[in-house]
């Protein structure tokens, strides 16, 4: 059933791997460029050249049929490492650079053949890349549950006192009931009409993304005090109704622990 | 099958005549046609309802959506709240019977079946039943129509992770010569702004530029906070292996390891000491715009891979503009299109830059420095994200994903 679907998408991804693979048997026939800056920069030539085979990939990937969207939109992916992705390219640096110090005590620092830009890959060996894989993913993850909530809201607070405007607070809110909140903060975040909003109506159709999800997170705990919602849980749950069903639960849970929480 | 009485029907394996409804009365929304007959069927399989009729609704944008009328066999919930009814019976259909999208009613009400117009056979009519029963598409839904909040599937959050790989991948581990040369296909910068563009749109479903102030706090707020600790962190090591007591003051070209520890600590290309170049990189990095040529010349690229975080601050500054730009022309595909070009066109101007280069000044230093800071430069990415929000528009004006064609994809 699903080798019918997604023919484009999963061509698309035949193509990019089979590119890669080639790229990986032999640098004269997939470069004519002179040395290593050269061939850098032809690199980077051939990838602006073939991008939009990754626009039209990706914009497949968006439709969700065959068998690529069908393995990217598995729960491991969406819900547990996706969370990572952000972080994982940015302290990537910081983990192998450690890494390479505690195991050889010396820091590689090796840098290409210029003046600027990054330094040679760090040429550890195929099984400790896989270490160092998994200590960036695993810090990548404690940062972005333990540390980014926090910093997220301290720095959307600073960003208010220069706006002049606390956009945490969503007024005339306040009484209203567990599903309305949930509709009315991801309207404020995402600027859909919150009257458009169904229970139905899927987290992603709201506007719900990477790039929205932690403001309306802050804003929901800062709403309710003492709700315990995580990033991963907007990746468990599919509609509103199904968020407004988990924020309620979460929150019985805390009026059973006597912190006395009033539900509306 | 269409026979001359105008009836649609088919044949079963026994050559039996199946009628499912007819022509005339087939709702044409957009390129899809949808049976009311199916829809009927499906709705008849609620417990609440005695029977339903489907039919279409005049919409300027898509021609025609899809109504219902149900008659429900308790008649007391008649007296329930219609948008409930309309809630129910809508998540039924999707979740319950799997009907697509597209099929299930827009509008649903609740109906008396003596309210129903009849043929002079006693039938009851589908034709015209929109006007009858006075449901009709205001112009702000019709208007809405074609900035409906879209479905994107979430391989597109999955797609993510496998894209942080990859740049992992470039930067960490030997794999033998073959794999070295792999490193050199990045297709993952384009597909990381593309993606940048569709889901920052996704999110944002009005203008943001009336608001600007609001827009950039939150979407700074969460892009910053990781980013600055990314950079403090790592500038706190690179202080560790280059500090005053090895900093070599005198810039070189092409930098040459340190005989005796391996690693460059040099000035940059404008000769300072130490602590300057080091607040210069910091302050350049803390605002992301390491990457602008009038930058680069003065700092350090501490962290080395964040120079994809300096363009996407830039892009997501500019996104207000291009956002709106898309906006007012949402109604026309045909305008969404011809935007989406003009930016292809751009992306290939820069392909052109390089290839120019390339060709001509390629052996030049000046010429290999152009052409490295002309990747990272960030106005030359800009189309590349500016063409993940058109895609965004287009998904949301032709919803690939809720035609019967959306197997081609």
């Amino acid at each position: 059933m699903l080798l019918g679907r997604g023919v484009l998408t999963d061509f698309l991804s035949f193509v990019i791997l089979a590119i890669f693979i080639w790229y990986g048997t032999d640098k004269d026939s997939a470069s004519p460029a002179d040395d290593e800056r050269d061939w850098r920069i032809w690199a980077y030539f051939m990838s602006r050249l073939c991008s939009p085979i990754c626009f039209i990939w990706l914009y497949g990937l968006a439709v969700g049929k065959g068998v690529t969207a069908n393995i990217l939109a598995n729960d491991i992916l969406v819900v547990y490492l996706a969370p990572a992705s952000y972080n994982i390219y940015l302290f990537h640096q910081f983990v192998y650079e450690w890494y390479w110090f505690f195991t050889r005590n010396y820091w590689w620092s090796k840098p290409k053949s210029f003046f600027w830009f990054s330094p040679l890959p760090t040429p550890v060996p195929y099984w400790e890349f896989f270490i160092v894989l998994f200590i960036t993913v695993g810090l990548s993850l404690v940062l972005e549950y333990k540390v980014n909530t926090h910093l997220v809201t301290w720095f959307a607070n600073l960003a208010q006192r220069f706006y002049g405007k606390d956009t945490f607070i969503i007024h005339g809110i306040m009484d209203e009931d567990i599903e309305s909140v949930v509709k009315y903060v991801i309207a404020d975040v995402t600027g859909v009409d919150p009257m458009s909003i169904t229970p139905s109506s899927t987290l992603m159709e709201t506007g719900c993304s990477s790039m929205t999800c932690p403001i309306i997170l802050s804003k929901m705990k800062r709403h309710y005090k003492f709700l315990s919602l995580s990033y991963r849980d907007l990746f468990q749950v599919e509609t509103i109704e199904d968020l407004a069903k988990l924020v309620k639960k979460r929150l019985e849970k805390v009026a059973t622990r006597g912190n006395g929480f009033h539900l509306s | 099958m269409i026979n001359s009485t105008g009836d649609l029907g088919y044949l079963d394996e026994k050559s039996h005549l199946h009628l499912t409804g007819r022509k005339k009365e087939i709702i044409k929304r957009g390129g899809e046609q949808i049976s009311p007959f199916e829809v009927e069927h499906a709705l008849a399989l609620n417990d609440s309802i005695e029977f339903a009729l489907v039919f279409g609704i005049p919409c300027p944008f898509w021609g025609q959506r899809v109504g219902a009328a149900v008659v429900l066999k308790d008649k007391n919930i008649l007296q329930e709240d219609g948008a409930t009814l309309e809630r129910n019976l809508k998540s039924f259909l999707a979740n319950d019977i799997g009907l697509q999208s597209y099929k299930i009613p827009e509008k649903i009400v609740s109906v008396n079946a003596k309210d129903l117009p009849m043929t002079r056979s006693k039938k009851y009519t589908r034709v015209g039943l929109s006007k009858h029963l006075n449901i009709q598409i205001d112009d702000e839904e019709s208007d809405f129509a074609n900035l409906k909040p879209v479905k994107l599937h979430k391989s597109l959050i999955g797609v993510r992770f496998i894209l942080a790989c990859w740049v992992f991948f470039n930067h960490v581990g030997q794999f033998g010569h073959g794999w070295e040369y792999s490193r050199s296909f990045c297709l993952h910068p384009p597909a990381f702004f593309f993606l940048g563009g569709i889901l920052l749109a996704a999110s944002t479903n009005v203008p943001v530029v009336d608001d600007l102030a609001n827009f950039f706090s939150i979407r700074l707020a969460v892009l910053h906070p990781m980013y600055v600790l990314s950079v403090i962190l790592l500038a706190a090591t690179f202080s560790i292996r280059c500090n005053p007591s090895n900093y070599n003051s005198e810039f070189e070209f092409d930098r040459q390891p340190n005989a005796d520890e391996d690693f460059v600590c040099q000035a940059s290309l404008v000769e300072m000491q130490w602590g300057m170049t080091m607040f210069i990189s910091l302050v350049t990095h803390l605002f992301g715009i390491q990457t602008w040529p009038f930058a680069i010349p003065f700092q350090w690229f501490i962290s080395m891979y964040a120079w994809f975080s300096s363009v996407y601050i830039f892009c997501v500054c500019v996104f207000p503009w291009i956002h709106n730009s898309f906006y007012k022309d949402r109604k026309s595909l045909k305008k969404i299109v011809l935007q989406v070009l003009k930016w292809i066109v751009a992306h290939y101007v820069v392909v052109a830059t390089f290839l120019f280069n390339w060709i001509f000044d390629k052996d030049s230093q000046m010429g290999q420095l152009f052409g490295i800071c002309a990747y990272l430069f960030p106005v030359g990415w800009l189309p590349t994200f500016a063409i993940g929000i058109g895609a965004y528009f287009i998904f949301s004006a032709m919803a690939p994903n809720e035609k019967l064609s959306a197997w081609k994809w």
